[in-house]
């Protein structure tokens, strides 16, 4: 096989995309459990889910804008690509979603002393969970493929500006308990140094790489369950 | 040509509701029995209520209320007027009458909910003009975004409990929004602490409605 068909194939497992997301995520892991962290108030060694929780809403943002950019395509042309493409990627939008409560709940457990709490960023995070699932309620209504299709990409662009509304607006007008709000320890600039910084930014790279791959791999069977 | 089409449609609208007078005569009784059933669970103290559980409950009627006036919007549309539509006026047309026509409907109700609400429940409101005036923008985009959900469960097969599901998460931001600006009206703060929240919900009537304004042709083909 050549280095074009190995590397630069999208398709193949070898691809130099997922291959930096499998390095990024090894050095995560490796790093985030071993290297330094500063030594915070509350915070302790819970500081580390800082590689592992905030990662998890950065990819629920990315997948839900991807899908809402997919079922804008739809609706400028459908086809069943574009359709399966935007349900897939807001699946998986949704997953990260579940992922980044569970890791936040265990957090909190350990610092905040309960699992949970009357957060804004927690409970608009719950809430957004819900409009996404509705979508996915819309579309089981639905029997006949083209209408499922253009009516839950209606709705799916007319959900995101409330869930941009929600988790990214509407906790920055209330004080947060989160770590680097409203007066908390946190992990603003001035406690994170280059080190974290690194791991950090890696992390998120690394998960949002991981979920557009394991999305395109559910896209192929979608489409070859089809056929 | 899409006003003049939206004019003829909002006086078909208005028509159409003098037509059916029950409906909203039977929206004003389930105002008044709501009322009545949230007098008796305080068990007949509602002139001694906590300022801040008045709140929660006149959001909550606030909310159902407009619900149940909005949610309707699509359900009279016979299989044959969607025809006649279809062939006669525009889709865009079509939603800003649905749109304006039950924001109107749903601040008028809102404005019913207040005189019956306070009259029940002793009011602790202190500024009275602001309270009211963000009554008005959150009820018009509860109305708003109600509207598209129940034109989207319409599409979806006429399911009246769809429009619930879809349209209640998309309500929360409103709602947490609308609470906290009528909090401050409500504790007579300075009208200045109020206007993010004001400013954030007439910014979002205006993306509902615009968004609305932009799916609704794709909607309705399908």
């Amino acid at each position: 096989m050549s280095i074009q068909q190995t590397f630069f194939n999208h398709r193949s497992p070898l691809a130099w995309w997922k291959i930096v997301s499998f390095l990024l995520l090894l050095f995560v892991v490796l790093k985030g459990f071993t290297s330094h962290v500063p030594r915070l108030a509350i915070l302790n060694e819970t500081i580390r889910n800082l590689y592992f929780h905030v990662p998890m809403w950065f990819g629920m943002t990315a997948f839900l804008l991807i899908a809402f950019v997919h079922a804008i395509l739809y609706l400028r042309k459908p086809t069943a690509l574009a359709d399966i493409r935007s349900v897939e990627y807001t699946n998986m939008g949704l997953c990260f979603g579940v992922l980044g409560i569970l890791t936040g709940m265990f957090w909190a457990k350990a610092t905040w002393g309960t699992y949970w709490t009357s957060d804004p960023k927690l409970n608009a995070a719950a809430i957004g969970m819900l409009i996404y699932s509705a979508y996915i309620v819309l579309r089981g209504s639905i029997q006949d493929e083209d209408q499922r299709a253009r009516i839950s990409a209606v709705f799916n662009i007319f959900a995101f500006p409330a869930f941009v509304a929600l988790v990214y607006i509407l906790p920055r007008l209330t004080d947060s308990l989160h770590p680097g709000n409203g007066g908390n320890p946190g992990f603003n600039q001035y406690d994170r140094d280059r080190e974290m910084n690194l791991i950090f930014y890696s992390s998120g790279l690394g998960f949002i790489l991981l979920g557009v791959w394991i999305t395109t791999l559910r896209v192929r069977v979608r489409i070859l369950m089809r056929k | 040509m899409i006003l003049k089409e939206t004019l003829i449609l909002l006086q078909k609208e208005f028509s159409l509701e003098w037509k059916n007078r029950h409906i909203f005569q039977s929206l004003l009784l389930y105002l008044g029995s709501t009322i009545f059933i949230m007098y008796y669970s305080f068990l007949g103290k509602g002139s001694v209520l906590n300022p801040f559980v008045w709140l929660s409950v006149y959001w909550l009627l606030l909310t159902f209320t407009t619900f149940n006036a909005v949610a309707k919007a699509f359900l009279g549309e016979t299989s044959g007027r969607v025809l006649f539509y279809g062939t006669m006026v525009s889709a865009e047309a079509l939603i800003l009458s649905k749109l304006v026509y039950h924001m109107a409907l749903s601040v008028l109700i809102s404005l019913i909910s207040w005189l019956l609400f306070s009259i029940v429940f002793d009011s602790p409101v202190q500024d009275l003009g602001l309270f009211l005036g963000i009554q008005a923008l959150a009820v018009a985009g509860f109305a708003a975004v109600i509207t598209m959900s129940a034109g989207i469960a319409y599409k979806a097969g006429g399911n009246f409990s769809l429009s619930a599901i879809l349209s209640f998460p998309i309500l929360i931001p409103l709602i947490i929004m609308a609470v906290k600006a009528s909090k401050a009206a409500m504790d007579g703060l300075d009208r200045s602490v109020s206007w993010d929240e004001m400013l954030l919900l007439a910014a979002l009537n205006v993306i509902t409605v615009s968004v609305s304004y932009l799916l609704f042709p794709y909607l309705w083909k399908a």
